[in-house]
């Protein structure tokens, strides 16, 4: 309990606080394409985009500024081809001092990659280390392949996904196939990846939004890394944008634009999600009652077991515009973390398409598993003790370390 | 023999340091001089019991040399205590009668010391042996209840005492180590005992005290109530154990972690307002949170106090602790051990502070070294019984002092 008090007052001077400089890379092919579509949006010109990659010919294609190339003598530049440890091998080498500057006066980063390559996959942990090294938060966002693209791809990405939480470290998770929701069957196939890849820039931007505006009511850091760190989750983004010089009433437009956003699942997804963050940004204009209407509405699209997190922000970028950003999420079933009764997940029969093969591969992605729970392994061990005779109190072998008999997790550090 | 000063040696090998402490005392003096301290890392001795006897002779011979040349003044072969340790040790109440046949009925001190002689020649577990034995009171005619029996008129005798025992080849494990220094009559003294008698007034023994010497590798307790032991013990874990939690818990190495314990470090890290310690390893400076230091230290010295109270309480000697817990050892510096104790077993807790003893401050204030003071009062108590019995003669020696040894020390503490 002193221990944080003396911490909160004594908070380190020297950091910049969050706001200041927050980095964005975009690893792999896809992450290339977001960030560039990133880069093109007016708002995000307080962040520092880069794109990460070890195939040259996308590189190249970029139209963003900062761009590496990695480990291209590994890869002889021509990619990975899937593979996840030549992608693990291509950023942890050397030539990846680039990058490592470009990290090095973060404040915040956030990684941005499509999962079930080689390059993101690979290689995102990799990058997330290098800035843990040097004591830069970090924040994933990451796409899961389409189901039509094979088991094998979207194994090595759950594969990866449960190798990160293992670690604790912070990932907000896309399924692809989310677009399939909301887009309808007509859409062109090129348009739908290009929207697909906007609405992840787009979510990008909010959560930088979260974190780098001046909050009135605030989400920081910690929220969201609290809500994530309950286990291995399902996420979606919305975005709604909407400007008052277009429109009259630019909260409803927001809403509507939110709810029909690709990446969110329909306004059912709110209602079966275990938790919503949920942010508002506006200019100086924002008006206490759009304010109100908004949160509201969005809170009554939440189930009632659905726990909320709720920010506003004001930024001078913002003026005479009205952005919501929502990220739902929902926790993997297995873990059995979740509270949400089961009956509630057949309000996810979506109305908006009527192609009932991918309704029911959308729900089958977030079907409650019927697994029988892992129990935790715990390894216990006498370290020192271990060549001496036992000594036995209660029938328990009290030289093995009490927490471990008591099976109470220890934070090791880092 | 014993005229004038009388110089007093105290081997204590324990599982993480091996000291000998010299001291000195008079005729009529109440405290020891302290003349010679000598310490060194122990090795070879592990949860309290000797495993490799020749490294541990080698490390004493050192430590015996150094103390010597300190104290400046040889050590003296027939006052030479050695403590003694280990889950081996156990007692028991024993008692014995004896008829008072003399013409006046008046009970002598001869009568007293022949009731203890009996009571002492009780049978005991095969291949024990008795190290020491405690006082208690004694019965006149089967009625009444006399702690100072002598000048009582009475038919019959009956007095108690309570039997200090443990495996006789690992009590002269102790021995051997110091004959090969070349002390050919070492007196085995238990620990346990040795600390309570350092620390502990005569009004800790009416009331009723434990005290609890936790030392690095095991854990010996006594406790005392209305003049009698209650009850003692020996729990094979200590301040290791708190090591190896912490090694194992953090993934730290073994010294780090009895450095982080020694010297309290993460305390120190939260006063200066940090929450973590910075470790350095391979790769770079890691940070552990202190909150994980708290809680592993907590849940083990909790359950260290835990066992200890479940032993007491099952024998409901719980309920008789009106002067409380001292705290002895290793252990004992740690300020929350303190908290921890009081909390537990529901009494004041002190840490205990060594009576009657002069010397440097740098030994008497360290709670390690108390178990090496207690054998010097110890060895004081039992010098002034030779004296007063007038036999030097070792072979006797056991059979009369040792066991009229503690109601002497009542008496001395009593003033």
């Amino acid at each position: 309990m002193t221990a944080q008090i003396i911490n909160i007052s004594s908070l380190d001077k020297s950091k910049p606080p969050l706001s200041d400089r927050v980095k964005v890379i975009g690893i792999g092919n896809a992450g290339l394409k977001i960030v560039e579509k990133l880069s093109m949006i007016k708002e995000a010109s307080g962040l520092e985009i880069a794109g990460v990659d070890t195939d040259s010919a996308s590189i190249m294609k970029s139209t963003i500024t900062a761009k590496y190339l990695v480990g291209a003598e590994w890869t002889n530049g021509i990619g990975t081809g899937g593979d996840v440890l030549k992608g693990e091998s291509a950023i942890a080498h050397k030539s990846n001092i680039a990058v490592k500057n470009f990290i090095s006066n973060g404040s915040l980063l956030i990684l941005v990659g499509g999962f079930g390559g080689g390059t993101a996959t690979g290689g995102m942990p990799i990058i997330a280390r290098f800035a843990r090294e040097r004591n830069i938060p970090v924040l994933m966002l990451v796409t899961l392949p389409f189901s039509f693209e094979g088991h094998s791809k979207r194994d090595a990405a759950e594969a990866q996904i449960n190798n990160l939480l293992r670690t604790k470290s912070t990932v907000i998770t896309i399924p692809n196939d989310l677009l399939y929701c909301v887009l309808p069957d007509t859409t062109p196939f090129d348009k739908a990846f290009s929207m697909a890849n906007e609405e992840v820039a787009k979510a990008v931007l909010g959560i930088a939004e979260l974190l780098r505006c001046d909050s009135t009511i605030s989400v920081d850091l910690c929220d969201l890394l609290n809500v994530l760190a309950k286990g291995k989750t399902d996420c979606g983004i919305g975005i709604g944008t909407a400007s008052s010089v277009e429109t009259k009433d630019r909260v409803n437009d927001a809403l509507k634009n939110l709810l029909s956003s690709p990446l969110l699942g329909g306004k059912q997804r709110l209602k079966i999600s275990d938790a919503l963050i949920i942010s508002l940004t506006g200019g100086s204009d924002l008006t206490i009652g759009e304010m109100r209407f908004a949160l509201d509405t969005l809170k009554s699209f939440a189930g009632e077991h659905t726990e909320i997190v709720v920010g506003a922000n004001i930024d001078e970028l913002y003026e005479k515009k009205i952005q919501l950003t929502v990220i739902p999420i929902t926790y993997d079933k297995s873990n059995a973390i979740s509270t949400v009764p089961i009956e509630e997940k057949e309000l996810f029969n979506i109305k908006t398409t009527t192609h009932t093969a991918i309704i029911r591969n959308v729900n089958k992605l977030l079907k409650h598993k019927e697994e029988q729970p892992e129990l935790p392994f715990t390894t216990r061990s006498r370290g020192i003790f271990t060549p001496t005779s036992q000594t036995l109190y209660n029938g328990e072998d009290i030289d093995i370390p009490t927490f471990q008999r008591k099976e109470i997790h220890i934070d090791k550090g880092r | 023999m014993f005229k004038g000063k009388t110089v007093l040696t105290a081997i204590d090998i324990g599982t993480s340091k091996i000291r000998v402490l010299i001291g000195e005392t008079g005729d009529r003096e109440e405290t020891v001089n302290l003349l010679g301290f000598a310490e060194k890392q122990s090795e070879g001795v592990i949860k309290g019991e000797i495993s490799d006897v020749n490294r541990v002779t080698v490390i004493l011979n050192d430590v015996c040399k150094e103390a010597e040349d300190r104290a400046n003044t040889p050590i003296n072969i027939d006052t030479l205590y050695v403590g003694v340790t280990g889950s081996h040790i156990a007692s028991r109440d024993s008692s014995g009668t004896v008829l008072v046949n003399s013409a006046d009925k008046k009970v002598t001190y001869q009568h007293v010391e022949e009731a203890l002689r009996n009571a002492k020649s009780l049978l005991l577990p095969p291949d024990c042996i008795m190290i020491n034995s405690v006082d208690g009171y004694s019965y006149l005619d089967g009625t009444h209840k006399e702690t100072q029996p002598v000048g009582h008129i009475a038919n019959k005798l009956e007095s108690h005492t309570h039997i200090i025992y443990g495996n006789k080849n690992k009590i002269e494990n102790f021995q051997s180590i110091v004959r090969e220094q070349g002390f050919e009559n070492s007196i085995p003294v238990f620990n346990g005992l040795a600390s309570a008698l350092a620390v502990t007034t005569s009004d800790d023994f009416i009331h009723g005290t434990i005290t609890l010497n936790i030392g690095a590798g095991i854990t010996e307790y006594i406790v005392f109530n209305d003049y009698v032991v209650r009850d003692l013990g020996v729990i094979t874990f200590g301040c290791e154990h708190i090591a190896n939690d912490l090694y194992l818990g953090l993934d730290i190495h073994i010294n780090k972690a009895r450095e982080i314990i020694r010297e309290e470090l993460h305390l120190k890290r939260m006063s200066e307002g940090h929450d973590t310690i910075d470790i350095q390893s391979s790769h770079g400076v890691r940070k552990i949170p202190i909150a994980s230091i708290e809680k592993i230290i907590d849940l083990r010295v909790r359950e260290m106090f835990e066992v200890v109270n479940s032993r007491i309480k099952a024998k409901k000697l719980h309920k008789q602790l009106r002067n409380g817990v001292i705290l002895c050892g290793g252990l004992a510096s740690m300020n929350y051990a303190q908290v921890l104790a009081r909390s537990i077993f529901e009494v004041p807790a002190r840490i205990g502070a060594p009576l009657d003893f002069s010397g440097t401050d740098d030994v008497l204030k360290n709670p390690g070294n108390i178990t090496a003071l207690g054998l010097l009062r110890y060895a004081k108590e039992d010098v002034k019984i030779r004296q007063a019995l007038g036999t030097a003669n070792l072979a006797n020696k056991l059979d009369y002092g040792l066991t009229s040894m503690i109601k002497k020390t009542f008496k001395v503490f009593k003033k």
